[in-house]
Formats: C-alpha cells, structure tokens, sequence
C-alpha cells in the first residue's frame, strides 16, 4: 500500500483551530481545564492547564475529583486523540518536524516509559511532596506559551528574571532541537498528560483497527505517523496519539461503538 | 471475516463496554467535582500567574 501526501491538511486545520481556541483571550472560560498542554499563564490563555490544575490540587493535598474525571471521560472516549488533534505543543513540534530533513532519527518508541515517571515524579510525587508545581517550572509548553510572551509583553519582568528562566529557555531550545530531527520528541518520551491518556488507548472508545488480511506490512503507515508507529503491530499501542494519518492506508481503519465495524468508518482525507 | 465476525459478536455480548463504564464514572467524578467547588480552585489557580513557575523571581 502507498500513502501519498505529507500528512492530512485537515488534522493541521483543526490543530491551528485548536490551538486558536485554546487562546482566544476569553478567561472566562480558565475555570475549565483544556484537554491538551496549554499553560494557562499564556496572555491569552482561555482555559487552564490541566497539568497545572492537577498539580495546584496536589500540593493543597486535596483530591482532584473534576480534573480526574474530565481525564477519565476524555480518555475513555478518545484514547489520546487530544494530543493528535488538539494539543497546541503537539502542531509546534508537528510544524518543526516538517522543517527538519525528511528522515528522521530516533524511531524507535523504546523510551516511551519516561513519560510515565515525569508524570509520577515530577507531577505526582514532586507537587504532593514539595507543595509546588514542580513540573511547570520545567514545562517548555509553559515557556514558549507563558514564559517568553509574557517577558516580551511586560518589561517591567526583564529585570526580575532568575536562573530558572534561563534553564527553561535552555530546555525549551534544546527540545526545538531534537523536534527538527526526531519526530514529537515531548509527546513520545516526555509528556505527562500524554501519560495520563496512553493506558487508555487500550479500552476507549474511539479504536484503531488493522485489516490483517489487506494489510502488507510495508511500513507506509510507520513513515507517515507522527509518532513513528507501525500500526499493524499494535492498533491499541499506547504511544499512538489517534492523529489518523494512517487511516490514509485502506487496511487500517478506525471504530467507533461497542463493536468493530468490519468495513471502515472514517479516513483522514487530505 | 468470520473471525472478525465472531468477536464482535463475543464482545457485543459481553455486556457493558468498560469505556462505557469508564464515561460515566468520569462524569461522576465531575459531577463529585463541581459540587466540592473544585471548579472554583481551578478558577482561582488559573487567574493567578505563577511568576515563579515561568522563572521570574
């Protein structure tokens, strides 16, 4: 099978769009988390981080009873479908991916693991036991979203800038880096909402599925995925962040319901 | 095909799917969520700007 084009028109729209939702400059909104890494220190930041928020309840030692159910029904209803689709680091990282040479290093998903250990020492452990946000202060979402704007927007901060601002901005600098020559390096390997979202894949609602019999195995799938996934080795992968991309091939489709369809649903179109 | 055919048909019977299940406990712990004003200390988070966290002293 052949899988023609780059990667789908539509998905980068509905990024951008997104991404233009999740700062707006309407904070009425900010008592809601939105579903994917936005910081909500952004000048136009709309809604909250839900990393932020799951990290102030944490250090107030309070159970996050909101933040864990919209992380429940998010997931079991799309997998990580939010970080293909909606998380505005993701089309950052996607947008740098496009700039950089076409073959890209590191594609093997073998460190995906480190994501779950920034999500339980840093997020977890590091918020609960300090009464801090530990991983924001490390955050490169945080820095290009929050971190640099407001230092541009308000001189008046220039003056009051510690060494800690320069470790991000060093992290930051250092994850644009890797993004040119390693696809979604933050996504695969680092990103604690991803964590929070990945065990899901496996019982969602929204499913991938491999038409075995169609299937040949080419790895077209593998060179258009984001995330450096051959699909018909695992659909239900937790690294897969349900951007489609491979649905351009006719033996992998996508379900939805309690039963899988045995025809296609839905194809990401160009 | 059959194969395909036959666990859809294991899986349509085996009863209420656990993302199903999964959906409407998070909306519970939503619902749990509003009604301990959990939304407020979202709110309330949220306006505020941690200087600290973006590296500003």
């Amino acid at each position: 099978m052949t899988i023609h084009g780059k990667r789908s028109r539509r998905r980068t729209a509905i990024q951008i769009i997104a991404a233009a939702a999740a700062n707006s400059g309407l904070p009425a909104l900010k008592f809601c988390p939105y579903p994917g890494l936005n910081c909500y220190a952004c000048p136009l930041a709309s809604f909250a981080c839900p990393m932020g928020s799951l990290q102030n309840f944490l250090s107030l030692r309070r159970f996050p009873f909101a933040i864990a159910g919209f992380f429940i029904t998010i997931g079991a209803t799309f997998g990580r479908a939010v970080c293909g689709w909606a998380c505005p680091f993701g089309l950052f990282q996607d947008l740098l991916a496009g700039l950089g040479p076409r073959h890209k290093l590191v594609r093997s998903n073998r460190w995906t693991w480190m994501r779950y250990a920034v999500l339980i020492g840093l997020v977890v452990i590091g918020a609960f036991a300090t009464g801090s946000p530990i991983f924001c202060k490390l955050c490169p979402a945080g820095t290009l979203g929050a971190g640099i704007p407001q230092v541009i927007l308000r001189p008046s901060l220039r003056q009051m800038i510690g060494p800690l601002y320069w470790i991000k901005i060093g992290l930051l600098a250092a994850l644009v880096l890797a993004a040119f020559f390693v696809k979604r390096p933050f996504c695969r390997f680092l990103c604690p909402l991803g964590a929070v979202y990945s065990p899901f894949n496996r019982v969602s609602l929204m499913r991938m599925r491999v038409d075995s019999s169609a299937c040949t195995r080419c790895n077209a799938c593998k060179g258009v995925c984001p995330v450096d996934i051959a699909i018909y080795e695992d659909p239900d992968s937790d690294a897969c962040i349900r951007c489609l991309e491979c649905t351009r091939c006719p033996a992998v489709s996508v379900s939805y319901g309690p039963t899988k369809s045995e025809y296609p649903l839905h194809t990401a179109g160009n | 095909m059959r194969a395909v055919s036959r666990i859809a048909q294991a899986r349509s019977r085996s009863g209420p799917e656990l993302y199903a299940v999964l959906i409407i406990a998070g909306i519970a712990l939503v619902a749990v969520g509003v009604a301990s004003g959990d939304f407020w200390a979202i709110l309330a988070n949220a306006r505020m700007i941690c200087l600290s966290c973006i590296g500003i002293q």
